[in-house]
């Protein structure tokens, strides 16, 4: 399975050193600053950014890269579509019933590189920062909100085992799967309905498989003592660094600019 | 020849970091009505074996003909493949979706395009072979017992009829009496005339059953021989990481302690206390040692 | 008094179901290591449940540590003193990574920061983890997870550990290196071992095997008296060890070894003595 959005890439660098609610804050403005923009320059710049922090990272830009895969189709249908159904401006292209403007293929690129700038800096969010780091954060952030009887540590919890278990039903489809086609199983071919049809085989094993896991794993918890977040303390309390405070300047620096710009 | 394999090689994930090879110049035939035992530590490659055997893997390289049909061919039909090799996955009971136990038998000959009919006949034939009673044949498969699931699914490849059998580590989490359960039915298949391959851990199991083993080590297969030259090599065992069975390893001590006579195909239990009684002659003698 | 006491204790999960426990009695002392062997039904991981207060006894008592699993303000207290590790090593581990994991119980207990650290530095070394700490768990091997599983446990520093079937899903490697640190932390930790499980040569190591049928205890004892009951053992749908088998083999040709043998060591040495003998 070759898939690494949401994957932690463990690292030294200061991307993973920063405060994770540091880190959820400034991606929030990395992405207000990406709907900011709107020249070439802005993009230029941003992208810019966007690299430089992936070297600072230290995870590969390979590996990066390989995150926007499965983003890959998304972006090109917005792309057409935009390019398409977008009216007015100078025609470029005119044939039969295909029409593209200059103000189409503008807006169609904006969209595509808005797209790629948005994965690329949440990608560096969970690339660099551990799932319960993260989780950590959210929890930290959303607390003021508890005092209005909303649930911020189930919340977190409830993300955090979803991150935990993602690698582990992903190999669980692809055996389940493989077991199925030994058994003759044809995923690949026939029509929509004979095709989701053909899924059964291999959801109904994988949703009962999740639910012995689930039930299996709440006893596990309970056992090591688990009842809520009430009374929890955490081995790696958060601090706010001068770290964090240098990345703040950066990106208030970077949002300043798509404004301007 | 059921089936020839010829320089096999598989490299997991080529040209990423994540680059494996997974087998590596791997070559062996297996006869008709063999009972092959496959064995290895956890990462030895032997389950990406099995999976090219029955077609749901392509090599890298090399060759894998099974019953005259070559199985890296491009377009060969899967179909075909699967009438020829069936393979059952460790802990196969995962595997099943349907509302009863006979229509989860019958998925497997469904798909192989065998009328309705047809399908159910041999998804009875199976589930009698695995001793499952026909009381259980419209229960739900989710409400059976860990072993009589084991059994089910074992089943559903059965229901197949292929020449050849593979079962990935079918005693796997079972007790001692569900283990004997399926070994049982693992004789019963064999002496039906259908070839088998039985990947394990278990050295026990393989020497109760097999006449042929092979012990996969890093991606390569090491050793390849009858259980009796297999087991007298113990040094090339515990270099793959693996551990002879007891008996064999007591006949290896008493042999490296001066006990000559005791042959180096003595491995189960009945054949090594016969060639150690014959060994002390010790008809009649009563004293108690520890 | 003893570490962990069972009396007369029967438990049902439903009202009108069977009891998968029935009446089963039995003490544990404090540094003790006792195997309890059953098949698959057998009810032993009910009993394993029974112990740290997942499962409450329908009747009868649980006390572990002078505490009664029934007082519901000593849940926590209970399950803390008596960790539990499971079977399935996937499905026990909480945190994407392994010192975050074997922090988990801890900052459950609401233990101060530095301490968790400290506790969780220790116990990953005990278990031989120290390496991975910042590993993700699904990059492990199944014996390598157990042992972070059993990290997590033991970080909260239990007086007993009681492990469910923690081997029944690994392959040798993984189950030898498991039973290695086991054997270990209850020798040089002085944690006390219930280890479920229905494995022969893994109960032989215990200092005590009580088998369960049934729902039923069925016998108790050290393990040469407990295997020399063949007849008992078959019964109960288990196995001899493959030594103890080959002892009886043996005695049938005349060959008169002890019927108690358990390992291939002493099997040697006993046919050696048999030999010099002659």
């Amino acid at each position: 399975m070759q898939i690494t959005i949401g994957q932690y890439f463990p690292g030294r660098s200061a991307l993973h050193r920063m405060d994770p609610r540091a880190k959820i804050l400034l991606t929030i403005a990395m992405i207000a600053a990406v709907f900011a923009a709107g020249t070439w320059l802005g993009y230029v710049m941003l992208f810019a950014f966007a690299f430089a922090a992936i070297r600072i990272s230290g995870v590969g830009m390979r590996f990066v890269l390989r995150g926007l895969k499965p983003i890959f189709f998304i972006v090109v249908l917005t792309f057409l579509i935009n390019i398409f159904f977008t009216t007015g401006g100078t025609a470029l292209v005119h044939w039969k019933f295909i029409n593209i403007t200059d103000k189409g293929l503008y807006a169609a690129t904006r969209m595509a590189l808005r797209l790629i700038l948005l994965v690329l800096v949440t990608q560096l969010l969970t690339l660099t920062t551990s799932s319960i780091a993260l989780t950590d954060a959210i929890e930290a952030l959303l607390k003021p909100l508890s005092k209005i009887g909303f649930p911020a540590h189930e919340m977190a919890m409830m993300m955090s085992i979803a991150l935990r278990f993602i690698p582990t039903l992903l190999e669980e489809t692809d055996k389940i799967m493989k077991a199925q086609q030994a058994r003759g199983a044809d995923f690949e071919s026939g029509n929509l309905i004979g095709r989701a049809r053909a899924m059964l085989p291999l959801l109904v094993p994988l949703f009962v498989s999740a639910f012995r896991r689930a039930d299996e794993l709440a006893m596990a918890m309970e056992a090591r003592c688990y009842r809520g977040g009430q009374n929890r303390t955490r081995m790696k309390s958060l601090h706010f660094t001068k770290l964090d405070a240098q990345a703040a300047l950066c990106v208030g620096a970077v949002l300043a600019l798509a404004v301007i710009l | 020849m059921a089936i020839e394999v010829t320089h096999l090689e598989h490299i997991y994930m080529p040209g990423t970091p994540f680059e494996k090879k997974a087998l590596d110049d791997v070559s062996f035939s297996i006869k008709d009505g063999e009972f092959v035992g496959l064995i290895g530590h956890t990462g030895s490659g032997k389950s990406t074996l099995v999976m090219h055997l029955n077609g749901l893997l392509k090599p890298s390289s090399g060759s894998i003909v099974v019953d005259g049909l070559n199985l890296s061919d491009k377009d060969v039909d899967l179909r075909e493949v699967r009438k020829r090799v069936g393979l059952v996955f460790q802990y196969p009971e995962y595997q099943l979706f349907e509302e009863s136990v006979v229509k989860d038998v019958m998925f497997g000959p469904l798909n192989l395009a065998l009328p309705e009919e047809e399908a159910r006949v041999r998804a009875a034939e199976a589930l009698k072979m695995v001793g499952l009673p026909e009381s259980v044949y419209d229960k739900s498969p989710f409400e059976l017992s860990g072993g009589q699931k084991r059994r089910a699914a074992i089943a559903g490849v059965l229901a197949m009829k292929s020449n050849t059998l593979i079962l990935d580590e079918p005693t796997a989490g079972l007790d001692p009496h569900g283990r004997d359960e399926i070994l049982s039915i693992m004789r019963d298949i064999h002496a039906g005339g259908t070839t088998l391959i039985m990947v394990s851990h278990s050295m026990t199991d393989v020497s109760l059953l097999c006449s042929r083993i092979l012990v996969m080590n890093h991606a390569h297969l090491t050793l390849d021989g009858t259980p009796e030259a297999v087991f007298s090599d113990g040094d090339a065992i515990r270099a793959a990481g693996l551990e002879p069975p007891p008996c064999a390893q007591l006949a290896e001590r008493l042999r490296a302690d001066g006990w000559t006579d005791i042959p180096t195909g003595a491995y189960t239990k009945d054949a090594l206390a016969d060639a150690i009684a014959a060994s002390l002659g010790a008809e009649g003698r009563t004293d108690v040692c520890r | 008094m003893s570490i962990i006491s069972v009396r007369n204790v029967s438990y049902q999960y439903h009202e009108a179901g069977d009891q998968a426990v029935r009446n089963v009695s039995f003490d544990v002392e404090e540094g003790e290591f006792v195997a309890v062997l059953g098949s698959n039904g057998s009810g032993k991981s009910t009993l394993a449940k029974l112990i740290n207060a997942l499962f409450i006894p329908s009747e009868g008592t649980v006390t572990v540590c002078g505490m009664d699993t029934r007082d519901e303000t000593k849940t926590w207290d209970v399950r803390a003193a008596c960790g539990m590790v499971f079977q399935n090593p996937d499905n026990q581990i909480v945190a994407t990574i392994v010192e975050e994991d074997a922090a988990f119980g801890l900052e459950n207990l609401g233990v101060e920061p530095a301490e968790i650290r400290r506790r969780v530095d220790w116990a990953l070394d005990a278990v031989g983890m120290s390496d991975y700490a910042q590993s993700a768990p699904h990059m492990l091997s199944g014996g390598q997870k157990q042992r972070v599983a059993i990290a997590g446990v033991v970080a909260m520093k239990p007086r007993v550990i009681v492990f469910d079937e923690s081997t029944a899903m690994l392959d040798p490697v993984g189950r030898r290196e498991v039973m290695q640190v086991v054997r270990r932390l209850n020798k040089e930790e002085g944690i006390t071992i219930l280890w479920i499980t229905h494995f022969m040569d893994e109960a032989a190591l215990a200092d005590r095997i009580i088998i369960i049928d049934r729902g039923e205890k069925r016998c108790e004892g050290a393990p040469r008296a407990v295997f020399r009951q063949t007849g008992l053992i078959r019964e109960s749908a288990l196995d001899v060890p493959e030594m103890t088998a080959l002892a009886a083999a043996l005695r049938e040709r005349g060959v008169m070894v002890s019927d108690d043998i358990l390992t291939v060591d002493e099997m040697e040495a006993a046919l050696k003595n048999i030999r010099a003998v002659r």
